[in-house]
């Protein structure tokens, strides 16, 4: 993973917090990811980790106030979004970086038909005949398996199904040919065999248009399915991150292990569950040290004061985790 | 579908359908056929899985057996006595005995009362007079769930959605219910909660001998908790096996596809079958799964498949079902 | 029975992370102070109530210490702050606090007194108006929301007649036709009654009694649509002009013109509270419809609706005013803020102090109803509350 050139998105120690009445909320505090070219990269978290914050701070659609972008950088293709003009910003969103989002039916304008709506991605961003754009779109609606597209373009949004409706998303957001995607949990309010159909989707269209998708979920499963490269979020900050084949088959962190045990599947019929207790925190009253030691059963007391370090098990793999790191460093001595 | 036991719950043949009103006036114009004609036997101390997509009706069940939709036909039998026929105020003993958990824990909780005026309710339907009374049965529910005692004076916009999801089953339980029925009960809620709100529904089903029927559109979560699952299409029961037979021998095409569809955890990189969904015009008189079938054939086109038994207590509806020999492992049942 | 939940699915509800306990009413009580606007609305609500209710006792009795109605025709359209003259005036029609503050009309009458007198008048206007806007508009919006996909059979339309048909009679003094018709119309409804509990069909001749005519909703709401047809300022002119001049009638001619905001409005949100899961659970519960709506549903419905009594009260007050500068409202010599106004117009340019006393308190008056409304009105919206 060593092709720093290569590297599209970078966010580095971003602190997103929320001031508001009463205490300060750090929604997202202190996030580092990367994201190279042609790549998948899956944030994965509960509600309330920061993953979607992370996202529209990256687009710039965070409303400040109450937002704040407390610390940190985030820079594509190796320019600082941070500090770019808003019209630069504009410029950039929709041609460059486009996003997907959760809810198919409400970020889809219900008085115009869906046509218009990719047409208009289309003209925000270059300047074209009519004609091209009508092109364009048939295109778009074709790519994104929408079946005979000439008959599709002027129908409204209430028209088609759930899963249509996010391929008409999709269609949107390929409409300027981006490096990069941001789909936020895009297939969480579809049923399971339309989101296959996504995913499959997403995964072809990755191939044939060289993107990169920033994809966040909270489904364990779909991030297998899908990713490249996990990072796991928790309270915040990235608790761990790896390739996909090392976060499933070898977890580090006690957060990301207990999530994959806590998975109800068939072979865990008769046995008890394993679940997480307590629940997690409000992000303005997270405990002091390390985000989830109330919950975690490898704690020590040294958890409760110490924010932790990423320890680096290499081969990119990174757990926020000192004590199991300690552990495993002492158990391999005594096999040495 | 015949067992020796007699079954807690016995719905045979439930219709619901909705008008649909269309036009300037409003006249009624077609009708969805929200449940048609389902059949479910949930035995005592059982969970039974109902399993479809969005809109196939499996909510609409659940509210057609907990009385709170009128069923357009079909009977539905509470421990072998006809429930359809009574009317509000003979069923009212019954809801004492079914009682049912929702999806969103959000709305199902009355923003302006305090848990302990929630879970009160339902204690005083049980009968409990007298306010200590009433106030120890409260805390004794609370203490059930894993809810802190101190929970109790604080209002639901306070908690988080899997303690939110508590209060709801407190409610459900206050009234001493032998059935309940689980209306999606952990798909609004967070992975690491989910595994928690399980354990607790398995839990006081192993303390308090309770019935489940386990409504979901999650395979991985019925196949965990249920032992006997139903899949629905459109309406209609397609295929109704004990879980362990349905997940390892599926049978009906829709099931096949649902199953494939689910992303594994197990299965890095795993390639979904993109089916981009057929455009065939579902047919009018035929198996309803027919324009979404890869075997269609023209028996399906023709007529509705009839429920078929293809081992033990397996049936599907399909009229491939004989053919492709499902349960081949077990062909003389279990039972 | 007694059960508990493994120690390892126990919350850990741990009272440090999280925030502190607080009532919707106390939320709605914080967001209210941090609204200025509102408060400042709230205040000055709360000043005129005060006045009011002072206003009532100081100038009202039988030897009131402000006494609006003591003419004094040698001190006439004297400016504000003017000192009596003490020699021509016997002792008793000196103002009690020693000068006019806000001077005198054409009659010599004392300006601050009529004003105090005027402002309970406008109170009271605004509460009961609104107050019996609302009572009709809970009532039949919460029938439209809650019970308005129900049939109205024809043997309800029969009964009604029949009760109503015996009302008359009773009062054209026809007392036994009359009370035959009622027993008539109650054995009917009884009988009906006892044969729904036996769920037996009817006999063939009386099956036209449980024939459907039309929903509930649609009688209420076209009710409402008619009622909204009608220019209700004229409506209420002529009424009024039908009517003997007199406050109370004034009242409840303007609260029964203007329910129909609140029914709509009280249908909406019961509409959606009713498809509530919280709702389908205490119906599950097998709780009474009665407790439903009451415990339930209403306290969620209440909130918005009280916003818009806050915004009517203002309105109400507007039109009593309009009334009674038209003439149309409370009769002299009882003052209030229109009918002051209305007499000052004539004197508008040698003594602008009678117009513009009233003008001004009305327009602060109905400002910070409009304010405190509008606060209200953000504050209670759920997508304000949720941001916290």
């Amino acid at each position: 993973m060593g092709r720093s050139n290569d590297i599209l998105l970078a966010v580095e120690n971003l602190k997103v917090h929320f001031t508001g009445d009463g205490p300060v909320a750090r929604a997202v505090d202190g996030m580092d990811f990367q994201i190279h070219r042609r790549e998948t990269v899956c944030i994965v978290g509960e509600s309330g980790c920061g993953k979607t914050v992370t996202a529209l701070a990256i687009l710039g659609l965070l409303k400040q106030p109450p937002a704040i972008i407390a610390d940190g950088r985030i820079t594509f293709d190796g320019r600082s979004l941070l500090d770019m003009p808003a019209a630069e910003l504009r410029a950039l969103r929709g041609k460059r970086i486009a996003m997907v989002f959760q809810e198919p039916m409400t970020s889809l304008n219900p008085v115009f038909p869906i046509g218009d709506q990719i047409g208009e991605a289309v003209l925000a961003h270059e300047r074209v005949s009519e004609v091209a754009v009508r092109r364009r779109v048939n295109q778009l609606l074709d790519d994104v398996g929408i079946v005979d597209p000439q008959r599709r373009l002027g129908d409204y949004p209430h028209q088609l199904s759930g899963g249509q409706r996010q391929r008409v998303m999709i269609a949107m957001a390929l409409a300027c040919e981006p490096d990069l995607i941001i789909a936020d949990e895009p297939t969480t309010a579809l049923d399971v065999t339309v989101q296959a159909q996504i995913l499959g989707l997403l995964k072809k269209l990755k191939q044939e248009k060289n993107m990169a998708i920033q994809y966040i979920t909270h489904d364990l499963g779909v991030v297998a399915a899908i990713a490249d490269q996990v990072y796991v979020m928790y309270a915040g900050v990235v608790v761990e991150q790896g390739t996909t084949g090392i976060i499933f088959g070898n977890a580090r962190h006690p957060y990301t292990v207990a999530l994959l045990n806590a998975l109800p599947t068939k072979k865990k019929r008769g046995r008890r569950l394993y679940s997480i207790p307590g629940s997690v925190p409000h992000p303005a009253y997270r405990p002091m040290g390390c985000p989830f030691h109330p919950r975690c059963e490898y704690c020590e007391p040294s958890c409760q004061n110490a924010f932790p370090a990423l320890c680096d098990y290499g081969k990119g793999h990174h757990a926020r985790c000192p004590i199991l790191f300690a552990a495993r460093g002492r158990a391999e001595e005594t096999r040495a | 579908m015949i067992s020796k036991v007699t079954p807690l719950l016995r719905v045979e043949a439930l219709k619901k359908y909705f008008p649909v009103r269309r036009g300037f006036l409003q006249q009624v114009g077609g009708c969805v056929r929200a449940v048609d004609g389902v059949d479910l036997e949930i035995q005592p101390k059982q969970t039974l899985g109902l399993v479809g997509e969005s809109g196939c009706g499996k909510s609409t069940v659940a509210r057609l057996i907990m009385r709170l939709l009128t069923p357009d036909g079909g009977t539905v039998r509470f421990d072998g006595r006809e429930i359809t026929v009574l009317n509000e105020r003979a069923f009212k003993p019954l809801r004492k005995q079914i009682q049912m958990i929702f999806q969103d824990p959000y709305s199902s909780l009355n923003p302006r009362m305090t848990v302990a005026q929630t879970i009160s309710d339902g204690v005083r339907m049980a009968g409990i007079k007298g306010k200590s009374d009433q106030r120890k049965r409260i805390r004794q529910l609370l203490e059930m769930v894993g809810m802190p005692v101190a929970s109790a004076g604080r209002y639901p916009h306070e908690f988080s959605g899997g303690q939110r999801q508590r209060v709801g089953i407190a409610r459900a339980l206050s009234v001493s219910p032998q059935l309940i029925l689980c209306d999606e009960p952990i798909s609004a809620l967070d992975v690491s909660i989910q595994a928690q709100i399980i354990n607790l529904l398995k839990d006081l089903q192993a303390e308090l001998g309770l019935s489940y029927l386990f409504i979901s559109h999650d395979l991985n979560v019925v196949s965990y908790i249920c032992d006997h699952v139903c899949v629905m299409y459109r309406g209609r029961i397609v295929e109704s096996a004990p879980a362990s037979d349905l997940f390892d021998h599926p049978c009906h095409p829709y099931t096949l596809r649902l199953l494939a569809a689910v992303p594994e955890t197990t299965e890095v990189g795993w390639s979904p079958q993109v089916g981009a969904g057929s455009q065939r015009a579902p047919l009018p008189d035929g198996c309803a799964f027919g324009d979404q079938c890869p075997d269609c054939h023209d028996d399906c086109v023709i007529e509705p498949p009839a429920m078929v038994r293809v081992g033990g207590q397996h049936y599907v509806r399909c009229w491939n079902a004989t053919r492709r020999q499902c349960s081949a492992a077990d062909p003389e049942g279990r039972h | 029975m007694a059960t508990t939940a493994n120690p390892v699915d126990r919350m850990g509800t741990d009272e440090t992370h999280m925030p502190p306990s607080r009532s919707p009413w106390a939320e709605t009580w914080h967001l209210l102070c941090k609204n200025r606007m509102a408060l400042t609305g709230l205040v000055i609500f709360l000043v005129f109530f005060g006045v009011a209710v002072a206003g009532l006792t100081v100038t009202s009795g039988k030897d009131p210490i402000l006494d609006p109605a003591r003419v004094r025709l040698q001190e006439k359209l004297r400016p504000p702050f003017s000192a009596p003259k003490t020699d021509s005036l016997r002792s008793e029609e000196l103002p009690a606090l020693g000068i006019y503050i806000l001077g005198t009309d054409d009659l010599g009458r004392d300006v601050f007194a009529r004003m105090l007198q005027g402002a309970w008048v406008s109170l009271t206007v605004g509460f009961v108006a609104v107050g019996i806007a609302v009572g009709i508009g809970i009532l039949l919006g919460g029938i439209s929301g809650y019970y308005g996909r129900q049939y109205i059979q024809s043997g309800h339309i029969l009964f009604w007649l029949l009760l109503v048909l015996a009302i008359v009679l009773a009062f054209q003094k026809i007392l036994s036709a009359a009370a035959v018709l009622l027993i008539v119309a109650i054995a009917g409804w009884l009988w009906k009654k006892r044969h729904d509990r036996r769920v037996s069909p009817l006999p063939v001749c009386l099956k036209w009694i449980a024939l459907p005519t039309m929903q509930v909703d649609t009688l209420i709401m076209r009710a409402v649509d008619i009622m909204l047809c009608f220019p209700s300022f004229f409506l209420i002119l002529t009424v009024v002009a039908l009517l003997p001049p007199s406050i109370y009638n004034i009242m409840v001619i303007i609260g029964l013109t203007s329910w129909m905001g609140t029914t709509r409005f009280v249908r909406a949100e019961f509409l959606s509270l009713r498809e509530q899961d919280f709702v389908a659970a205490a119906r599950a519960l097998g709780i009474s419809d009665t407790r439903i709506i009451f415990r339930h549903i209403m306290p969620n419905a209440v909130a918005p609706v009280l916003v818009s009594a806050t915004l009517g009260i203002a309105s109400a007050m507007l039109t009593e005013a309009g009334l009674s500068f038209l003439g149309f409202g409370v009769p002299p010599p009882h003052a209030t803020w229109g009918n002051i106004l209305s007499d000052g117009k004539a004197f508008i340019f040698d003594a602008p102090w009678l117009t513009f006393a009233p003008g001004v308190a009305i327009l602060i008056v109905v400002l910070a109803f409009n304010l405190f409304g509008e606060g209200m009105r953000d504050i209670l919206n759920p997508k304000l509350r949720e941001r916290n």
